[in-house]
């Protein structure tokens, strides 16, 4: 295994940077969003109290699961990073991290609309929107981390330690938050027993969304590998 | 009945800031990618 | 445990010169009294829910003193050069952060100590039965930040800008601390006893041990060249 200048080691297969093949990925994805995004707007049953808002749901609650998935992958490759010191798992956590970021921002922008549309007000300091933005802040301050360390290695692993951090710090976010709110902390996770046209969607939506994140995912690690590569010509 | 114009407004809001986030996104990533095979140099972000 | 040994060495060696010094417990000392004052006047401290406010208002001082403890702690080694010559000593790398960990809450404890009688004299606040739920929630509430801070500050001290970053690290983090120390400590001053907030100090004991054990298996990896 080629131990890099900056400390970071390449695996066997490193020297060309292969570009993965966006355009079926990307297909996909589009595929998926026209499937999907008639059957939120049209095909979904509308909730009696909530009327139309309640379709702004099949956006926000894929983008949250999506998010948190990213988030998960930050973690494992936070975890991977520190055992191997594989360049790969950097790069898939900070690749990674950037694109959770966006669907957690979304799920931010989102839930105000939709609770305004519901409730009539912006924010109601849900437990579980709460605990959403905390994480965001968490992966934001990942993201400033990342720009504030100049050496690749010691980014990659301080990078690393909050990844983990970070992660595991989500149940105790939402049984804090949770509590504080007067919520009883089981109501906090899964809803059961959701129409079957709902769940449908739903289920659609994860798979929309998961496909878009993999696109993003691979799309950023490219780009990532790309500026790497023309930043050591610049440098060389 | 009053409520449902007003709901279906804040749904196309709530899509149309979704896909304007998303939308960007891509966009910037997608540009930024054509204009590193091309071989400029994007800068530090 | 071969851990305590070297540890209790770091954490004296920093007792020690700040016995002579004096600087961070003044500084940190003054600067927790100041966001005390500073809160006083920006939040109202009479009327209904007041002991509410007054927790928030204690725990943001108490917060960014720590910070600023750590962040002045770590950065003293870096200047000094210090951490080269701990990592080449047979001390395991777990004892570093041990010991500075140690010494940041014992120095916090200290400040904190100090501050609570003036706060409650200037906030006219009488927890009676409270006082024991108080000092409880301060050292549980303090240890979780020394906890995750120690780890962050280790990495702080090594980014461009220094210290600066540190509070964008840990605060975000550290959310479910302040919840839980906030609504403990409105709760002992409201007179109440240890048993009613036990919710909250269970929550911040189970915080501290997740990222004790955190902090030792990933601290090693933060200072490896």
């Amino acid at each position: 295994m080629a131990v890099d200048a900056d400390g970071l080691k390449d695996g066997d297969e490193a020297p060309a940077i292969r570009k993965p093949n966006l355009k079926l990925w990307a297909g996909l994805t589009a595929l998926a969003f026209l499937i999907h995004i008639p059957l939120a707007l049209f095909y979904a049953p509308e909730d009696v109290a909530q009327g139309a808002a309640q379709r702004i749901f099949y956006i926000h609650v894929p983008s949250a699961w999506i998010g948190f998935l990213a988030f998960g992958v930050v973690f494992v490759c936070s975890i991977a990073l520190l055992a191997t010191s594989k360049r790969k798992w950097d790069d898939i956590a900070a690749a990674s991290a950037e694109v959770g970021v966006i669907f957690t921002l979304a799920v931010i922008l989102t839930g105000p609309i939709w609770a305004k549309a519901s409730w009539g007000i912006w924010w109601t300091w849900d437990p579980k929107l709460t605990a959403v933005f905390i994480l965001l802040c968490i992966y934001l301050s990942y993201l400033a981390l990342r720009q504030y360390v100049a050496e690749p290695l010691r980014r990659a692993r301080f990078c690393a330690v909050l990844g983990i951090v970070g992660f595991l710090d989500i149940p105790i976010i939402v049984m804090a938050v949770s509590w504080w709110r007067g919520e009883h902390p089981s109501s906090v996770l899964v809803k059961g027993g959701m129409p079957h046209k709902d769940l449908l969607v739903l289920m659609m939506g994860n798979l929309t969304f998961t496909l878009l994140y993999i696109t993003l995912l691979k799309t950023r690690i490219y780009v990532n590998a790309l500026k790497r590569a023309k930043q050591e010509e610049v440098a060389g | 009945m009053n409520e449902t114009p007003m709901t279906v407004t804040y749904v196309v809001w709530g899509y149309l800031v979704a896909a304007a986030l998303y939308g960007t996104y891509i966009v910037r990533l997608v540009i930024k990618m054509h204009r590193l095979e091309r071989g400029d140099d994007v800068g530090p972000r | 445990m071969s851990w305590l040994g070297p540890a209790s060495l770091i954490a004296r060696k920093d007792l020690r010169i700040e016995m002579r010094t004096k600087d961070v417990v003044t500084s940190v000392g003054l600067f927790a009294l100041l966001v005390v004052v500073a809160t006083s006047f920006s939040f109202p401290t009479s009327g209904e829910g007041r002991q509410g406010v007054a927790a928030g208002m204690l725990w943001m001082a108490f917060l960014f003193s720590c910070l600023l403890g750590l962040g002045r702690s770590f950065a003293l080694e870096k200047e000094e050069g210090n951490m080269e010559g701990l990592m080449s000593s047979p001390a395991p790398r777990e004892s570093i952060y041990l010991g500075k960990m140690l010494s940041n809450l014992i120095f916090t404890g200290l400040v904190e100590l100090a501050i609570i009688p003036i706060f409650l004299v200037l906030l006219q606040l009488h927890p009676g039965k409270g006082i024991a739920l108080l000092v409880l929630t301060a050292i549980l509430g303090t240890l979780c930040i020394v906890t995750v801070g120690s780890l962050f500050a280790a990495m702080a001290v090594n980014t461009r800008t220094r210290e600066a970053i540190l509070p964008v690290l840990v605060i975000p983090v550290a959310v479910p601390v302040v919840i839980a120390s906030v609504k403990a400590t409105e709760a002992a001053f409201l007179g109440h006893s240890v048993a009613s907030a036990q919710g909250w100090l269970v929550l911040l004991t189970a915080y501290f041990l997740v990222f004790l054990m955190v902090a030792f298996a990933t601290f090693p990896f933060l200072l490896e060249e």
